[in-house]
C-alpha cells in the first residue's frame, strides 16, 4: 500500500477540469489562456481542450465561462443577473441608440474601421466611436493597410460581460431578409489583403449569420 | 431607448411605442373623427437610413417593393428640423435626400422601356433605388440586431473584481488644545515680531505681458509623441511637465492627460500614495 501512495506523489500532476474551474474561481481577474496553462503545467493545447470541456460542463449552472479570445474569466450567469443584483449593487446600464447599433455593427462585422461602419449606418460615427471606446465595450484591434490605415475596431471582454455573453459564438443570429444578408460585404473593407477572411465568408449565403471568429478580436 | 433631443412640436403621450434609431415615433388619437394620427420626430444623432425606414415602416409598407420616391417630399421636411449646428449628420442627410430627389425626377419623367417596373424586385445594383434599398435592408438588419443586443443590456454577468486600493486615512489630529497654556503678552508681541521679520515685501506685480498661451490640443499631441516614443516603460508626470511651473501650463497638461485617459490611448499609474505617476500606452495600441 505504501508503494502505492508514493508512486501517486511521484506521478507527473495532470490538470483536470475541476482544476481549471477552481483557479478561475479564485483568480479575480481574466487570465490569459498561457497564463492558466503556466499555472496548471499543462500545455496551452490541453488548455483549450479544458475550456471547451468546463464551458459545456457549466451550461445548466448558474455559472458561465467567458471567453474572449485569449482571455479566460468566471462570471455569473445571463439568467442569474437578478439574483446577483442586490449583492453587486447597480444593474446594467442602457446606451442610446447611436452607440448601440455601432456596437452592434462592429460586433457582427469585427475587426471594422469606422468607414465601414458609417456605410452600414450611413452616418458619421465618431460621437458613437468615443462612447463605446469610453466604456470600454470596444478597443481597437490593428490597423487596415490601405490608405490613411484606418482603425479597425473589435469588441472586448467588456462588452460580453456587459451584453451576458459567454463568447462572440453566443452572439444571437443576424436576422434580416436573405437578399440584404447576402450584402453584408463592405466596400470600405473590401480592398483590403488582411480581410480576405472577412470577404470570403460573407460572400457564402450563410455565413453573415455568424459572428467573426473569436481568434479575429485579438489579432 | 433615448427619447433626448425630440425635435420640438413632436413630443407626444405614448411612451410605449419603441424609438427607432434615434428617430422618435409617436402615435395620436384625436384630429379629424378620431383617427390616429402618426408622427415621426428626429431624435439625437439620428441617421438617414433610420429615418427613412422608419417612414416607410410607419406607413406598414415593404421595403423591398415600395417606390422610395414617394417618400422624398416627407423625408426633405424632417431633414430641415435638423438643427444646423450638426454638420456631419446634415451631410449623410443631404446625401440620401439627393438619392431621393433623383429618384422623384425619375419619377415624373417619361421612362425608358428597359427600366420596367417588374425590375424593381430584382435587387440589381446598378439601379440606384435597388443600390439605396439595399442600404436599408442591410442598415435595418443591424439595427434589428442593436434592439435585440439592447435588451440583453439588462442581463449582465458579474465576475469578482479585484478590491479597490486603499487609500490611508487622514493623520490624527492632536487632541490637545491649541490655545496656548501661559498666556502672556510679551509673547504675543515676540511672536508679532518674528511674524514681521519672516515677511517679506509684497512683490512688484508683474507688468510684461503673458506669455505663450498652452493649449490643450499641443498638450494631447506632446502627451502622445511622448507616450509614442517611451510607451512600453513609461513616462513620468514630472518629465511632461519639465521645469515649467506656471499654473496653466500643469493644469492643461493634468486635462489633457485626463482626456487620454478617458479615450484609453494611455493607461496612468500611480503605485504608491504621492508616488509618481507614470503614463503608459493605453491597453487599446
Amino acid at each position: 500500500m505504501s508503494d502505492e501512495g508514493q508512486s501517486v506523489a511521484a506521478a507527473p500532476w495532470v490538470a483536470t477540469v475541476e482544476d481549471l474551474e477552481a483557479l478561475l474561481f479564485v483568480v479575480d481577474r481574466p487570465i490569459t489562456r498561457r497564463e492558466a496553462a503556466k499555472l496548471l503545467e499543462a500545455s496551452k493545447s490541453d488548455v483549450d481542450r479544458l475550456v471547451t470541456a468546463l464551458t459545456a460542463d457549466l451550461a445548466k449552472r448558474g455559472i458561465t465561462l467567458i471567453t474572449h479570445g485569449d482571455e479566460l474569466q468566471l462570471a455569473s450567469g445571463a439568467e442569474q443577473a437578478r439574483a446577483v443584483l442586490a449583492w453587486v449593487g447597480t444593474g446594467g446600464s442602457d446606451l442610446t441608440a447611436a452607440p448601440l447599433e455601432t456596437l452592434a455593427v462592429i460586433a457582427y462585422r469585427q475587426p471594422v474601421t469606422k468607414g465601414g461602419i458609417e456605410e452600414i449606418r450611413g452616418v458619421d460615427a465618431d460621437y458613437a466611436l468615443r462612447v463605446l471606446l469610453e466604456r470600454g465595450l470596444i478597443e481597437e484591434a490593428g490597423r487596415m493597410e490601405t490608405a490613411g490605415r484606418p482603425i479597425r475596431y473589435a469588441t472586448t471582454l467588456e462588452f460580453l460581460r456587459r451584453f451576458g455573453l459567454g463568447s462572440l459564438a453566443d452572439l444571437p443570429a443576424l436576422e434580416g431578409d436573405a437578399e440584404a444578408l447576402r450584402h453584408l460585404e463592405l466596400r470600405s473593407e473590401a480592398p483590403d489583403t488582411t480581410s480576405s477572411h472577412d470577404a470570403d465568408s460573407a460572400a457564402e449565403p450563410d455565413a453573415p449569420s455568424t459572428p467573426a471568429q473569436e481568434d479575429a478580436a485579438t489579432d | 431607448m433615448s427619447v433626448r433631443g425630440i425635435a420640438e412640436g413632436f413630443e407626444l403621450p405614448d411612451p410605449s411605442v419603441p424609438d427607432i434609431e434615434g428617430v422618435i415615433f409617436r402615435r395620436e388619437q384625436g384630429g379629424l373623427f378620431g383617427r390616429t394620427r402618426s408622427y415621426v420626430a428626429l431624435g439625437e444623432f439620428s441617421g438617414p437610413y433610420g429615418l427613412l425606414l422608419a417612414l416607410i415602416e410607419r406607413d406598414e409598407l415593404d421595403v423591398r417593393r415600395v417606390p422610395l420616391a414617394g417618400f422624398a417630399d416627407e423625408f426633405l421636411r424632417y431633414f430641415a428640423e435638423i438643427p444646423d449646428d450638426r454638420l456631419e449628420t446634415l451631410s449623410s442627410f443631404v446625401s440620401v435626400a439627393a438619392q431621393l430627389i433623383v429618384l422623384k425626377s425619375r419619377a415624373l419623367l417619361p421612362r425608358p422601356i428597359a427600366a420596367a417596373p417588374d425590375l424593381v424586385n430584382d435587387l440589381d445594383v446598378e439601379d440606384e433605388a435597388d443600390t439605396l434599398r439595399i442600404r436599408l435592408l442591410r442598415y435595418r438588419v443591424f439595427r434589428d440586431a442593436a434592439r435585440v443586443l439592447g435588451d440583453r443590456l439588462m442581463q449582465p454577468l458579474w465576475y469578482r473584481e479585484p478590491p479597490t486600493r486603499q487609500l490611508p486615512g487622514p493623520k490624527a489630529v492632536a487632541a490637545e488644545p491649541l490655545v496656548p497654556t501661559k498666556s502672556d503678552p510679551k509673547r504675543l508681541l515676540r511672536a508679532m515680531v518674528r511674524i514681521a521679520l519672516r515677511r517679506k515685501p509684497l512683490a512688484a506685480l508683474s507688468t510684461a505681458p503673458v506669455g505663450m498661451k498652452v493649449s490643450i490640443s499641443d498638450r494631447l499631441a506632446a502627451i502622445r509623441e511622448a507616450v509614442r516614443l517611451n510607451g512600453v516603460v513609461g513616462v513620468d508626470l514630472e518629465t511632461l511637465l519639465g521645469d515649467r511651473q506656471d499654473r496653466s501650463f500643469i493644469a492643461v497638461t493634468f486635462l489633457a492627460l485626463l482626456e487620454l485617459s478617458k479615450r484609453r490611448e494611455v493607461e496612468v499609474r500611480q503605485d504608491a500614495l504621492w508616488g509618481p505617476i507614470t503614463i503608459l500606452q493605453g491597453v487599446s495600441e
